[in-house]
Formats: C-alpha cells, sequence, structure tokens
C-alpha cells in the first residue's frame, strides 16, 4: 500500500495522538484553560470529518500487525466517538472554566475516544481488553474531575469499583476463552476440544456481562444512575454517548464476527440472552424512570431504556439488525448528549436541578427549552425525528426475522409508548408550568452561545438524521456487510 | 493423589485464606501482608505448574515491585483505622460467600472434564520476546496507551490544588 | 412561471415555516406577530384557491422516499392534489384566514398572544398537511400534530383549572382513537406492504385480499376518526373543549379538527367501500351521534356548548352520508358545515365578547344591540336546521334523500329516520337559543350596556354570511359542479337521490321544529319547564343533561386507572426499586443495615447483583 494511504487511513487516530502531544506541551508552556479546551475540540472536529470521508468511502488498514484494523465499521464507531466528544468539549467551556484545571479533561476525552476507536477495531481479545480499560479509566478521571465535590468522588468511587469488578469479569471470560480454543483473536474461525464447548460458552456468558457493566444492560446497571448523577455534567454527557457506545461497539465487534461459530461449536444461545436482556433492560429503565423527580436521574434511567432498545438489535443478530443498530447508536448518542446538555445550561443558569425546577424555562431560555423538546421528543420515538426511525427500523428488523423474536418490537413499542409519559412531563413543564402557578414575569432571555452551539449541532442533527437516514443506512450496511465478509 | 498435587491444593488453600484475609483484616498493614502472602502463594502455583518463567514473573514484579509501591502508599496515607467494627459473620457477608461459591461450581463445573494442557506446554523463555514484539506489538502499544491514561488521571486526582501550588 | 399545483407543497409548510416567529420574536414584531400568521394564512388560502380553480385533470403527485429506500417496501411521503385535497385545503386555509383576522380583536386583551399564533400557524399548517399527505403514515405525522396542538389551544388558558382539564380530557379521548388508527395503519403495512394513498386507492381489494382483514383495518381507522370527530362513544372532549377561546373553537369545529375524522373516511372511501360492514358501522355511529347530540343540544343552557352539540350532530350527518354511499353529499356538508358553523362561532364568541355571557339564562334582547351578530347567528341557523336557500339546506337535503333512498334498498329504516327526528330537534335547538339570546327580553336586570363588535370582527362574518349564500348552489338544481369535482375515483358513485317528496318531508320537519321553539318561547303557549315535570320526563331530561352518563364512565374507568397505575408504581417504587438497589438482600437475607458506605446505595450490593446476573445467566443457559 502506498505509504500516503496508509498514513492518511490512520490519520483519524494520528490526529488525535498528535493532539495529545501539543495538549502536553501546551501545558508545560503556559497553562491556558480556554486553549486546551480548544486543541481538543478542533482535533476531535477533524477526527469527525476524516472519519466520515473515510467510513464512507469504505477504505481498510491495518496496524500493528493486524493487531488493529481500521475499516469502515471502525470508522463509523469513530465518528459517533468523536462526534460526541466534540459536543462534550464544545459544552465543557464554563465548566472547566470553574474547575482547577482544564488540561487533564481535554486530554482524558482525547484518549478515552482514542481508547474507543482502538475498541472498535481490534481483532484480538486481549487488545480489546487493555484497550476498553484505557477508554474506561479515561471516564474513570472524568467522573472524578470535581474534585471537591463530594458527590463527584461518591460517583467515582461507585463506578470504579463496579468497573474494576467487571474488568476482572471479562478478563476471566477471556482467560476461559483462551482455554477453549486456544486463540485469543477475534476470528469467525476457530475450533475448540469437544469437552470444552461449555467452557467456550461460560466465557462467552461472562464477556456478556462484563461488557454488559458498560452498557447498562439490567441488571448489570446499578451503578449508572448514581454514576451519572454524581459526576460532573460534562463527563456524564461523554459516559451516555462515547463510553455507552464503546460497550457497544466491543459486542459488535464480538458478536459480529465470532457470534456464528460460538453458536455453532459451543451451542450457546447468545441471541436469546441479549433478547432477554433487551426485555428486562428497557422495561426496567422506563419503570423507574417514570418515578424519578430528578431531571438528571430520570435521563440516566431512560438511557438505561435505551440500552434495551439497542440490545435488539444485537439479539436478532441479522446483518441488517446490525446495521440499524449502528445508525440507532448514532442517533440516540447525539440525541442524549444534546439533552444532557441543555440540562447543563438549565442547572447553571436557572439553578434547575429536579423537574419541577423546569417549569416555565421555554419562557427563559426558548430556544434551549425547544431543543430539550425536539430531543426528548426524539427519545421518546415520535415521527418523523431520528431516534423513532432507529426504533421504526429496529421493531420492523425484529418483525422481518419473526417468530418469538416479534415479542422484542411489541415490548419495545409498549415501552415507548410507555416512556413518552415522563418525557411529556418534563415539556409540560417548560411550556405550561406546574398545574395551579401562574407564570413568571417575562424575565430576560438567557441563551449562552457557548452552550447554543452544542445545542443547535444536536439539534439539526436530531432532525437532519431522522429525514436522511437513507445514506447512514446505507454507510452503516457496507460497514456491517464488510466487516462479516472479512476473515481475520 | 501425587505428592505434588497434595503441594498444589495446600499452596491454593493457603492462597486462599491470605485473599480472604486481605479483605478480613482491619489494619491496612496487615493486609498488605496478607496480599503479599497471598500473591507469594500464586507463584508458587505457577511454579508448581513448571511456568517457573511465570512464578518469576508474579515474585518480581506483584509480590515485590508492586507490594513495594503498595506499602509506601500505605505508609504516606496511613489514617487510624475505622472505629466502628463491621461483623464478619453477618447473613449478607455468608450470602456473598455462598455466591461465589456457587459460582467458582458453576465454571468449575463446565470445565472438569477438561484435559487440555494448554498452561504445561514447555518452551524456551526466549520465544515469549519476539512473540511478545511482533506477534502481540498491537497489545504494547495499547498498554502504553493504557498507562498514559491512568498516570494523567491518577496525576489530576493526587494534584494540589491550583491556587496552593502558586503559593508552593 | 410555475402552475399552482406546483406551488401547492407551499401550503403546509408556510404556516409550519413561519409559526416559530411570533413566539420567539412575537415581542418585539407588531400586534406580537399577528400578521405573520395572517400573511402565512394568506398565502395558503391564496394557492390553495388557485390550486383548485386551476386543478389538472390528473391527481399531481410529489413525494421523496423516507424509510427502507430502495426496497420494495419503501415508506414514501410527499403530497397528493386531487379535487378532493384541492377542496379541503381551500376550506380549511380561508376559513382559518377568516378566524385569524377575527381573533386580531377577539384576543387583543390576552396573555401569550404570541404562543396563540404560533400554535394557531402549527394547527392550521398540520391540517393542511393532513388534507395534502399522500400516504397514511404522513397522514398520521399530521394527525398526531394537530391532536398535540389541539391539546395545547384548549388549554390556551391553562391558569384555568377547567380547560387544563378540558384539555387534557381532549387529549386522553382523542387518543384512544388514535391507537386504533396507528394498529389499523401497521397492519395496513404489514398485510399491504405500502402505505401509499395512490397505491391504496387504486385497487384496495387486491392490496390486502382477505375481507376479514380489510374490515379490521377499517375499523380500526375509523376509530381515530371516531375520536378526531367526536363520534359516540368518545365524544365528551367536544362540549368540554369549550373552555378554549372561541377562536379556536370556531376553529377546532369548522375547518380542522372535527373535519379531520370525517376527511379521513373520505380520503380512504374506496378502502371502506371494499371492507365489509365497515360502511354499516360509519353509518350506524353517525346516525346515533347525529341524534344522541342533537338531544343533548336542546337541554344545553351554555351557548358554545349548544353549538358544540350541533356540531357533532352535523359531522354525525357527515358519517350518516359516508355510511349509506352518499359520499359527494358528505364532502358537500363538510364544507357548507365548515362555512356556517364558523360564522355561528364568530358569532357567539361577539356575544361574549360584548356581553361576557355564555350562558342563554343571561342573554337576551341582543338583536337590537347587536345587528350583525344577531343576523349572523339568524342565518347560521337557519342554515343549520336546513332552510333554504342557505347551504346547509341543499347538503342536508341530500343526506337525508341519500339515508331514505339506502332504507327502500336495505330495509333498514331506522338511520333515515334517527336523522329524520334529529333534524327536527336541531332546527329546535338552534332556534330556541337564537330566541332566548336575541328575542326575548333579557331576564334579570343585565345593566351592562352592550354595542356592536368593531369591524375587525364583523368583517369575517359578513364574509362568512356571503359564502352561505352561494355555496349551497354548488349543487342544487340549476348545477352540479361540485359532486364530480370531488370525486376523484369511479368506484365512488353518483349520490343516491331521493323523491322530492322526500325533501319536503325534510323541509316539514325543520320547520316544524323552529315552529316547536317559537310556540315555545315567544308565543310561551307550552311554558318550557313542560318539558322537565313529570317522572318519566325529568328522568330523560336528567338522564341527556349528564350526557348519557358516558362522562361519569369515562371518569370512573380513568380513575379506577389512574389508582391502578398510581398503586403499580408505588409499589414497584417501594419494592422493586428499592429492594433492588439496596436489597437483593432483603429478600435472600435479611440486609444488615449497619454499615453504609455511600448515601444512595451500596456498591457491595451491587457487585452482589452483578454476580447474580451472571451465575443466573450461566444457570439458565449452560445448566438448565
Amino acid at each position: 500500500m502506498n505509504p500516503y494511504t496508509e498514513l492518511l487511513r490512520l490519520s483519524p487516530v494520528g490526529v488525535l495522538v498528535l493532539a495529545q502531544i501539543i495538549l502536553f506541551v501546551q501545558d508545560l508552556v503556559r497553562e491556558d484553560k480556554r486553549l486546551s479546551q480548544y486543541i481538543s475540540a478542533a482535533a476531535l472536529a477533524l477526527t469527525c470529518l476524516l472519519s466520515v470521508y473515510l467510513a464512507s468511502s469504505g477504505n481498510t488498514v491495518s496496524f500493528a500487525n493486524s493487531t488493529f484494523v481500521f475499516n469502515s465499521l471502525a470508522y463509523y464507531f469513530g465518528v459517533i466517538f468523536s462526534l460526541s466528544a466534540l459536543l462534550v468539549m464544545l459544552s465543557a467551556g464554563s465548566f472547566l472554566g470553574r474547575a482547577e484545571y482544564a488540561f487533564e479533561f481535554s486530554s482524558l476525552a482525547i484518549l478515552g475516544v482514542l481508547g474507543s476507536f482502538f475498541v472498535a477495531s481490534s481483532t484480538n481479545l486481549v487488545a480489546l481488553f487493555v484497550v476498553f480499560e484505557m477508554a474506561t479509566t479515561a471516564t474513570y478521571g472524568m467522573v472524578a474531575y470535581a474534585r471537591r465535590s463530594k458527590l463527584s468522588a461518591e460517583a467515582a468511587i461507585k463506578y470504579f469499583v463496579v468497573g474494576a469488578v467487571s474488568a476482572g469479569i471479562i478478563i476471566y471470560g477471556i482467560s476461559l476463552i483462551y482455554i477453549a480454543t486456544g486463540s485469543v483473536s477475534i476470528s469467525s474461525v476457530f475450533s475448540v476440544t469437544s469437552q470444552s464447548s461449555q467452557l467456550l460458552d461460560v466465557g462467552v456468558i461472562l464477556l456478556i456481562v462484563g461488557f454488559g457493566f458498560k452498557i447498562a444492560a439490567f441488571p448489570f446497571h446499578m451503578w449508572l444512575p448514581d454514576t451519572y448523577e454524581g459526576a460532573p455534567y460534562p463527563a456524564t454527557t461523554y459516559l451516555a454517548s462515547v463510553s455507552k457506545v464503546m460497550g457497544f461497539a466491543a459486542l459488535v465487534r464480538i458478536f459480529l464476527v465470532m457470534g456464528p461459530a460460538i453458536y455453532a461449536l459451543g451451542g450457546l444461545n447468545w441471541e436469546v440472552i441479549f433478547g432477554l436482556l433487551s426485555i428486562l433492560t428497557m422495561t426496567f429503565g422506563n419503570l423507574a424512570a417514570l418515578v424519578q423527580t430528578s431531571m438528571k436521574r430520570m435521563l440516566a434511567y431512560s438511557s438505561i431504556a435505551m440500552s434495551g432498545y439497542m440490545l435488539i438489535g444485537l439479539a436478532l443478530g441479522t446483518s441488517f439488525s446490525y446495521a440499524v443498530l449502528l445508525y440507532f447508536m448514532l442517533t440516540y448518542a447525539i440525541a442524549k448528549a444534546g439533552s444532557f446538555i441543555v440540562a447543563q445550561f438549565f442547572e447553571s443558569e436557572h439553578n434547575a436541578k429536579s423537574i419541577d425546577d423546569y417549569a416555565w424555562l421555554a419562557r427563559k431560555s426558548p430556544l434551549s427549552a425547544f431543543s430539550l423538546t425536539i430531543m426528548l421528543l426524539s427519545l421518546a420515538g415520535i415521527p418523523p425525528l431520528s431516534v423513532f426511525v432507529a426504533k421504526f427500523f429496529i421493531f420492523y428488523a425484529s418483525v422481518q426475522v419473526g417468530g418469538y423474536w416479534i415479542l422484542l418490537a411489541i415490548a419495545g413499542v409498549l415501552n415507548s409508548a410507555l416512556s413518552l409519559y415522563y418525557y411529556a412531563r418534563v415539556i409540560k413543564n417548560m411550556y405550561i408550568g406546574l398545574a395551579g402557578e401562574s407564570p413568571p414575569p417575562q424575565g430576560p432571555r438567557l441563551e449562552r452561545i457557548g452552550y447554543m452551539i452544542p445545542i443547535l449541532t444536536c439539534l439539526v442533527l436530531t432532525i437532519a438524521l431522522g429525514l436522511g437516514e437513507g445514506t447512514v443506512i446505507a454507510v452503516a450496511k457496507h460497514a456491517v456487510t464488510t466487516l462479516s465478509a472479512t476473515v481475520f | 493423589m501425587a505428592y505434588s498435587e497434595i503441594l498444589f491444593m495446600f499452596v491454593a488453600g493457603v492462597t486462599i485464606i491470605s485473599a480472604l484475609g486481605v479483605v478480613v483484616s482491619k489494619e491496612i498493614v496487615r493486609s498488605a501482608a496478607y496480599l503479599i502472602l497471598a500473591l507469594v502463594g500464586v507463584a508458587a502455583a505457577f511454579s508448581l505448574m513448571d511456568s517457573l518463567f511465570m512464578a518469576m514473573i508474579q515474585l518480581l514484579i506483584y509480590a515485590g515491585a508492586v507490594m513495594v509501591l503498595f506499602l509506601f502508599g500505605v505508609m504516606l496515607t496511613r489514617k487510624e483505622a475505622p472505629a466502628k467494627r463491621r461483623r464478619l459473620l453477618s447473613r449478607t457477608n455468608l450470602s456473598y460467600l455462598i455466591l461465589s461459591v456457587v459460582l467458582f461450581f458453576l465454571v468449575a463445573r463446565s470445565g472438569l472434564m477438561d484435559t487440555s494442557v494448554l498452561g504445561g506446554i514447555p518452551g524456551p523463555v526466549s520465544a515469549i520476546a519476539p512473540s511478545l514484539y511482533t506477534e502481540f506489538k498491537g497489545v504494547l502499544y495499547a498498554l502504553a496507551g493504557l498507562l498514559v491514561t491512568v498516570g494523567l488521571g491518577a496525576i489530576y486526582i493526587v494534584k494540589k490544588e491550583a491556587n496552593e501550588g502558586k503559593n508552593a | 412561471m410555475a402552475s399552482f399545483a406546483e406551488l401547492v407543497w407551499l401550503v403546509p409548510v408556510v404556516p409550519l415555516i413561519l409559526s416559530p416567529f411570533p413566539i420567539f420574536a412575537g415581542d418585539k414584531l407588531p400586534r406580537k406577530g399577528s400578521f405573520v400568521a395572517i400573511f402565512a394564512c394568506a398565502v395558503s388560502t391564496v394557492i390553495s384557491a388557485g390550486a383548485l380553480l386551476t386543478l389538472p385533470s390528473i391527481p399531481y403527485n410529489v413525494s421523496v422516499q423516507w424509510l427502507l429506500p430502495g426496497t420494495a417496501t419503501s415508506i414514501d411521503v410527499g403530497f397528493y392534489l386531487d379535487g378532493l385535497s384541492a377542496l379541503m385545503i381551500t376550506i380549511t386555509s380561508g376559513i382559518a384566514t377568516l378566524i385569524l383576522v377575527y381573533s386580531l380583536e377577539y384576543m387583543s386583551h390576552e396573555e401569550g398572544l404570541p404562543r396563540y399564533w404560533t400554535e394557531m400557524m402549527i394547527f392550521t399548517g398540520s391540517m393542511l398537511g393532513f388534507a395534502l399527505a399522500d400516504s397514511v403514515i404522513l397522514m398520521y405525522v399530521f394527525w398526531e400534530l394537530i391532536g398535540a396542538c389541539s391539546y395545547l389551544l384548549i388549554g390556551f388558558w391553562y391558569t384555568k383549572p377547567e380547560a387544563a382539564s378540558a384539555a387534557k380530557k381532549a387529549f386522553v379521548l382523542v387518543r384512544v382513537g388514535d391507537v386504533g388508527f396507528l394498529i389499523g395503519m401497521i397492519l395496513l403495512y404489514t398485510n399491504g406492504h405500502t402505505l401509499n394513498l395512490p397505491a391504496i386507492l387504486s385497487s384496495p381489494a387486491t392490496l390486502i385480499s382477505s375481507p376479514q382483514m380489510r374490515t379490521i383495518i377499517a375499523l380500526l381507522v375509523f376509530a381515530g376518526a371516531i375520536g378526531k370527530s367526536a363520534q359516540l362513544p368518545l365524544f365528551p372532549w367536544l362540549p368540554d373543549a369549550m373552555e378554549g377561546p372561541t377562536t379556536v373553537s370556531a376553529l377546532i369545529h369548522s375547518a380542522t379538527m372535527v373535519a379531520a375524522g370525517v376527511y379521513l373516511v373520505a380520503r380512504l372511501y374506496p378502502f371502506f367501500q371494499v371492507a365489509p360492514y365497515a360502511l354499516l358501522v360509519v353509518g350506524a355511529i353517525g346516525a346515533l351521534s347525529a341524534f344522541v347530540a342533537a338531544t343533548m343540544g336542546l337541554v344545553s343552557f351554555d351557548i358554545k356548548r349548544v353549538l358544540a352539540y350541533s356540531t357533532m350532530s352535523q359531522l354525525g350527518y357527515m358519517m350518516v352520508a359516508l355510511g349509506v354511499g352518499a359520499y359527494g353529499a358528505a364532502m358537500f356538508h363538510l364544507m357548507n358545515h365548515a362555512v356556517f358553523k364558523a360564522m355561528l362561532f364568530l358569532s357567539a364568541g361577539a356575544i361574549l365578547h360584548a356581553t361576557g355571557a355564555r350562558d342563554l339564562r343571561e342573554m337576551g334582547g341582543l338583536l337590537k344591540k347587536m345587528k350583525v351578530t344577531g343576523l349572523a347567528f339568524l342565518i347560521g341557523g337557519l342554515a343549520l336546521s336546513g332552510i333554504p336557500p342557505f347551504n346547509g339546506y341543499f347538503s342536508k337535503d341530500l343526506i337525508i334523500g341519500a339515508a331514505y333512498q339506502y332504507g327502500l334498498v336495505t330495509g333498514d329504516f331506522w338511520i333515515y329516520l334517527l336523522v329524520l327526528i334529529s333534524a327536527l330537534l336541531t332546527a329546535a335547538y338552534i332556534f330556541r337559543a337564537f330566541f332566548v339570546a336575541f328575542i326575548l327580553p333579557p331576564k334579570s336586570g343585565a345593566t351592562k350596556e352592550v354595542h356592536e363588535v368593531s369591524l375587525t370582527m364583523t368583517i369575517p362574518m359578513v364574509i362568512l354570511i356571503g359564502f352561505t349564500l352561494v355555496t349551497g348552489w354548488l349543487w342544487s338544481p340549476l348545477m352540479d359542479v361540485f359532486q364530480p369535482f370531488v370525486t376523484y375515483a369511479a368506484s365512488l358513485g353518483a349520490t343516491p337521490q331521493a323523491p322530492s317528496y322526500v325533501g319536503l318531508l325534510t323541509l316539514a320537519f325543520a320547520l316544524t321544529g323552529i315552529g316547536l321553539a317559537y310556540l315555545v318561547y315567544i308565543r310561551a303557549t307550552v311554558p318550557p319547564e313542560r318539558f322537565s315535570s313529570g317522572r318519566v320526563l325529568s328522568k330523560l331530561r336528567n338522564l341527556i343533561m349528564r350526557s348519557y352518563y358516558f362522562d361519569a364512565a369515562y371518569d370512573r374507568v380513568a380513575a379506577g386507572v389512574e389508582n391502578g397505575i398510581a398503586l403499580a408504581l408505588d409499589y414497584f417504587d417501594r419494592f422493586a426499586l428499592d429492594g433492588l438497589v439496596n436489597g437483593i438482600g432483603r429478600s435472600l437475607v435479611k440486609l444488615g443495615r449497619d454499615f453504609r458506605s455511600m448515601e444512595t446505595g451500596e456498591i457491595r450490593n451491587y457487585v452482589a447483583v452483578m454476580v447474580i446476573g451472571a451465575v443466573l445467566l450461566i444457570l439458565l443457559f449452560e445448566v438448565l
């Protein structure tokens, strides 16, 4: 391969590594909070654009003796990671302004994306585990970033302990798979000694449990509400978008390639496991979100519920369902990140924490309230917004597969209807206030430009991705088919 | 039962008991001492399985270097042990114990009839380096990234407060 | 220059695109952005009218692929312009413009005007989009938007508890029907693999081969129409919706929300025709609604509620027309009704504006003081009763005639009888309202000085009076341009014509109704109290006054469901959430609470739950 082509194809990660070095140097020369924020945002934007280009043009390049292979799938995930992280960095301005240091946050965000990018491209379970831990460690630091806040520290400790246990479970699973197959590479062809097929299955189940922590599937979700609530908002946004999609990336990477062989050799019905987790997760998340009074916690539980819908994509295991899952993750990450950013803005500007505090906010900040409305409606699955399209396709996929899998679609539709209730409550509060309370006088309208850029980006993308879903799904389909066709 | 097997059982028992001791003991220095014992036990288990190289690495890196770091950390940050005593034999703890035993048997059950000897294939130690630096060099790079991230996060958490730093 | 048909996509888009202006910039714009709203609706009106007059001979359809592109089952969205949709958008945009002009004055003293203009624009725009949509899914999207806007507009005075609860009622009851529509749409797609109107309308019988399935789908879709058009049994939201501003009622009752239900059935009429029994259900529900609503109109004292019941009753007529195969007559009545009902509401709004009264018993002698308003109400009442030469006469006559013919063909005369009696009741209740409010002297000393409302409010009324006189002739013994115009498919068939004595009988019934009202209220030969004395009569009156206990029944059901959900949630909150988070423990082992490391939950338990999950998964999938 032409070295320049190779360089171009590695450029998304290259840009991030370079940005990290620049950040180190910049921090040594002169501490400047704004500058480090801008550098990381610029690097993420560049990565995002490069990934979009490379994902749509279907390139492949391998790195480090084929331990990491960057193909359309990896680039597609890279788009989600860098775009969400970019949104985080854009919205983190005022948080970093108040924090003691800004350099570490920017660096951790970049390193987290770098790790996630490699997760989506690894072809080896051990390598995948190491980069997975790299990305997770970056989020530990981010969650603990508000060092003086007791909540932040508590959130970080919980997250860390549960994360450490799940890391142990993953490595246990990998070692069992290694014993069973004698190989740690993620490949569609492997063999087991006949007696150890069960060992392989147990290993795979442990992998699902370990990664289930990251995507917060029921019952491995328990850390999530506390951590989301305690972490500073930018970290929460990062967890809900980059980090969660990274968990799915690992699962997609493993099961898309190894799935059929696991079923054939070990006889493990991993699709049923995902289906079971999916129904439990979405039902639990929605029911719990119904009774929340804090906005941040409600969004946290709703993100658990969204994991449930996305798990359908894994449960069906068809190439169409994987493609829809990819599209779903993009729309989810944007809508969720956008909601958290608006919540952050409302908390810093209007001191709005509980859902009741959201009363009349549409009068005070009409544009952000409108954006939040659109994004919540999108999450609730109102056409023609993007998450609706994603849900529609994923339910369609399960109907297409037929049989008992239709149950997933039914559960999903019922849950979506249920979820409308708690999303609508926020919207109602913002626009027509609480019952029996008269509106406040028309105050000054507060909309900060620093927040409006990411919020409006999310708004436009939420609408645009719903209307123009064709191209994205075409790219996702291409990514899935190239990967499942390639043998490593 | 062969003599080596009895020895292995003994070593494994010691390791498990010391691991429990790490969790149970009230004083942090004593915990650290138990941890050393547990790590040495693992090293002994490796050597009993004819993996001398792994045993040496285990001794040098974990029982040696890592533990020294731990002890330094304990000495520098040592605080009084929490006054409140936790009841060791609570039903909660018992249920956790039962849980882990069940998990162990579930895993063991699927592997019990397995006779593969993956860990026992003897080979030259010199073969490790080439495979580490060629076949698995990607993992090595990834480890570098992991260490950078860990370092950055850890340094941030223990960093002095910004205004303090200026005064100092 | 582009033809009007090519511009028709602008009709819904202009109000929708411009709708954010009043709410975001209304305070800086002159008159709170009202001109943006009027301008947008006027543009829509001009384009719609142009499209209506220069309609191409073949339907104009433009669409883009939206979901599942490139597959055989792709879902397209776009606009579909034919006689029916052109007529509907012209009615909607025209009447909306008049009502918006009227609200310039009517709403001028209200708080939150920018919100009002924005919501009205979205409401109108959604209705226009609904009328033009070329696929059922796009129709459904706009359908939901209409519902959401009606919720906001009915609850415009959200600080008033009645308004808030009325809005909620409208939303919930209409949604019950919407669920039916949604399920019907999904069944249509899964069985017929398309949601495109041209495909559905061209060969509905081959699209879905099973007649049972066709009936199920048609009835589910009709459930949506029942909700939106306030037919039995989902009607109680309609009278309560009178808590909103009168202009909103005028728009809801004439050309937008309730018309959407009828339009939905008319749009999918070829499909209903091939669904056995579906049209029978449509006609039966329409006839019952027409009758029940007319009786309720007779006992109500609130002038707006009288009008609301009359809307329900007239929509029942349209459903009857659809049910008995008089598709053209249904659309004709839809148009005429939109005109005179808007006028009646504007007139009632003028009374409310001038006197502040909604209760008939507080009014009286208004004709002398408010000439234009009184005239508008009188003409509206005559049109509603079906007296020539006003437009209501022509369409109602056609519908009742068609119902008679239907009776002749099938032997079922009860639909005809119900609508015939309703015609009498209609005339009676509307003239009862007219006599009490305008002719009789005020009962108690209404000292407040009453003046005619300003020109901004009378001009729309006068324009509507003109239309009331004109539109009826479009399909009359003189000419028939209307029916061929809206008949977009060959299968629709011509409206059956009844012999002329049927028409005369109808007219006699209507005149009897007016005469009865005259005798009771003006001549006072029979005091109105007579009708509520006696055991049977008072019981009957009570039954009607309480809207046949539908309200009470819904309240019961709602309370039950609400309590049930609250109970379940409470249980879930207390046991499932707390129980799961903090104590797997509590059921497995009694959790020792002597040590809590964290404020909200214990990490140990989190980890324990994780491990339990792993154990259960292995047990389930490996051991069992």
